[in-house]
């Protein structure tokens, strides 16, 4: 029988083989370049803390602002960066995590186990950001855009605070951003990696509706 | 020779431990498939659970992860668990589920994004595939290893290392204590290969030991077997009587006896049994022939009971005090005279009479005691006297023919004995003798359970002197 003389052939157990090989590699390439593909990052990040939020800026204190899409898988991994940067700070940031709700979406469909996440961390406040207005106000387009100002409102930080798509541990991102709180360093720069916090489509809805 | 059986020993043992070690890495390699399968399924299940849609606002799409999982995850299983099922024992299968399974730590790693905890997987991994005892799956599961680190410390070292600038050297600690486990896991796969090649010794020496000992045995019932067929009688040759006797010897129960020995006036008749098997029971019918026949010629006109009671005293004191033996001798002895008289003494096995007036068979009691029980049974044996008429049968037995079982657990019994010769009585002694063997061995089947010993004897008369 040809099958069975094909499995008794040892040639094509290494063929198949190499063959397995090859595609684990080009998998795991994917999946490399699919975790360390960074989201869109918006040119149009304000240099000064935006004078239309709502969000209170703390006296004599950084403020610190996180966007997220509530239902972003990656952005649990943004929230336990935040989480470690809060400890790694000492109290010396005032943060809050902005949760988006599409401005067509239920009432409380924002509230997902990552708000409940985002309210566990000691010295987070977290709020709806109905329709992503304050997104549009600190420039952010994807989830677990961070963004750091100082006492003075000047930006300090803008991105992310991951080193990959939902991927815990240290990275640059977080070391930057805690380098500005706690050294006042400006104008650092991070990859963001998160879902899009509106559609487009919703993006134009809440452009109409302002 | 010495040296032949040591080499021989030694392959026997590479034998056992080669079929112990391919069955027990079948095992390991069913074990490890099935695992395979289990980690697709929970890798697709932490994808579902953790990352089940990517969202744009309202929007969403099934996640990457979820193509990962099932994609990656399934073609990353199926190609181990094809080599268990079609290639099962085969070097490189377990060598391909070493790789896999280290390359199942990278992906549940990257599915559960990076959680600390999932590193935890490479090392029971690695204590996993100690299953196979063999240190050389070891040796690609570290390659895998070693290339993932030096990859990761060169392109993303936080991805593995947790700090943004390891030192050069990093990889090299993480490969340590992977090194570290697997110097220990390699020694325990070694010792234990080692320990399943003494078990296979242990039983190649003990297999070796008991063919030593079955064929010391063998020589000893062959020895036995020449002994009993040895002494058996050459001369049937009898005034009076037209004889035709057999003793067919089972292969490891042995010690049936029976004896034709003329004398003026008639013959001497002995059929018996001994108790036992082996060289000791042909060593204990030696000496009962050898006292008998000593007896019967220095006193060929005494009563068999007197031969009997003085034979048992031989016998006791052989037997119970110098060979230090519990035989004992069921024997049945008989004086015949040519007038047709029997004088009978002895406890063996019921003598069978076929009458040429009835054309039917008798049963002939015994009584008395077996030889070499106790020392003295003059006062326990009894002698009875029958006659045969002219023509008449005298059929003598052992057990092995009345007792042999058939398939079905059922002993032939005397009365298919008697049946046979009332049958087949008009025809020669030999002729009956050997339906009568004919029907037993058809009963018993292939296996001959103990001796059959069967003497017919037809008392023709004597002429008278003219």
């Amino acid at each position: 029988m040809p099958a069975r003389r094909l499995r008794d052939h040892v040639v094509f157990w290494y063929v198949l083989l190499g063959a397995w090989l090859t595609a684990m590699v080009v998998g795991g390439g994917y999946t490399w370049r699919d975790k360390l593909t960074p989201a869109a990052i918006s040119a149009d990040v304000p240099e000064q803390w935006p004078a239309g939020t709502t969000i209170p800026r703390a006296d004599g204190l950084a403020t610190l602002v996180m966007l997220v899409h509530p239902r972003c898988p990656c952005s649990r991994a943004s929230v336990a960066e935040l989480s470690r940067l809060m400890t790694d700070t000492h109290g010396r940031v005032d943060a809050h995590v902005l949760v988006v709700r599409p401005i067509d979406a239920s009432e409380q469909w924002e509230r997902t186990d990552l708000w409940d996440r985002a309210a566990a961390i000691p010295g987070v406040t977290v709020h709806t950001d109905i329709g992503g207005q304050e997104a549009r106000l600190f420039g952010a387009i994807a989830s677990g855009h961070v963004v750091v100002h100082d006492a003075n409102g000047r930006l300090l930080f803008r991105g992310g605070i991951t080193g990959a798509r939902g991927h815990e541990g240290d990275n640059p991102g977080r070391s930057q951003a805690s380098a500005a709180i706690l050294r006042g360093l400006g104008r650092a720069v991070g990859p963001t990696f998160g879902c899009e916090l509106l559609s487009a489509e919703e993006l134009v809805r809440t452009s109409d509706a302002r | 020779m010495p040296g032949r059986s040591r080499d021989a020993e030694l392959a026997r043992r590479e034998q056992l431990f080669g079929e112990r070690y391919a069955a027990l890495v079948r095992r390991a390699d069913h074990l490890f498939a099935r695992l395979m399968v289990v980690q697709w399924v929970f890798g697709v299940l932490l994808a579902v659970l953790l990352s089940p849609q990517a969202w744009a606002g309202k929007t969403h799409v099934i996640h990457h992860h979820i193509y990962i999982a099932v994609v990656l995850g399934g073609v990353l299983s199926a190609v181990p668990v094809a080599l268990v099922v079609l290639r099962p024992g085969w070097v490189v299968t377990r060598m391909t589920i070493a790789c896999a399974q280290m390359l199942w730590s990278a992906l549940l790693i990257h599915l559960s994004g990076g959680r600390i905890e999932t590193h935890f997987h490479i090392f029971v991994s690695l204590a996993f595939l100690t299953v196979y005892r063999d240190w050389r799956v070891f040796v690609p599961a570290t390659l895998v290893i070693v290339v993932d680190h030096v990859t990761r410390q060169l392109f993303w070292p936080e991805s593995v290392f947790a700090v943004l600038a390891p030192e050069p050297w990093r990889f090299l600690e993480h490969t340590g204590w992977i090194v570290f486990e697997e110097v220990v896991l390699i020694i325990s796969c070694i010792g234990a290969r080692r320990e399943m090649r003494a078990a296979a010794g242990q039983q190649a020496a003990s297999e070796a030991l008991d063919r030593l000992e079955k064929e010391a045995l063998a020589r000893e019932l062959a020895i036995a077997a020449s002994i009993q067929t040895a002494l058996l009688p050459r001369n049937t040759d009898l005034r009076g009587l037209e004889c035709a006797a057999t003793m067919i010897t089972a292969s490891s129960v042995g010690g049936d006896y029976y004896e034709f020995l003329p004398v003026p006036g008639g013959c001497w008749i002995g059929i018996g049994d001994v108790a036992g098997h082996g060289l000791q029971a042909g060593l204990v019918m030696l000496q009962a022939q050898s006292a008998l026949e000593a007896l019967i010629l220095s006193q060929p006109d005494a009563e068999p009971m007197l031969l009997l009671t003085i034979a048992n005293r031989v016998i006791f004191e052989n037997v119970r005090n110098r060979l230090g033996s519990d035989a004992y001798i069921t024997l049945s002895l008989l004086r015949y005279h040519e007038d047709g008289r029997i004088v009978s003494a002895g406890a063996h096995e019921e003598a069978l009479v076929w009458r040429a007036s009835s054309g039917r068979c008798e049963r002939v009691p015994v009584e008395g005691t077996w030889l070499g029980v106790i020392p003295e049974i003059g006062d326990a044996t009894v002698q009875i006297t029958l006659t045969l008429e002219v023509d008449d049968l005298l059929v003598l037995y052992t057990d092995g023919i009345i007792e042999a079982r058939g398939g079905h657990g059922e002993i032939f019994g005397l009365d298919r004995v008697a049946q046979l010769v009332e049958a087949h009585a008009a025809g020669s002694v030999a002729d009956i003798r050997d339906r009568v063997l004919g029907a037993v061995a058809a009963w018993a089947g292939a296996v001959l359970e103990d001796d059959m010993t069967i003497m017919v004897l037809r008392h023709v008369g004597v002429a008278p002197a003219v």
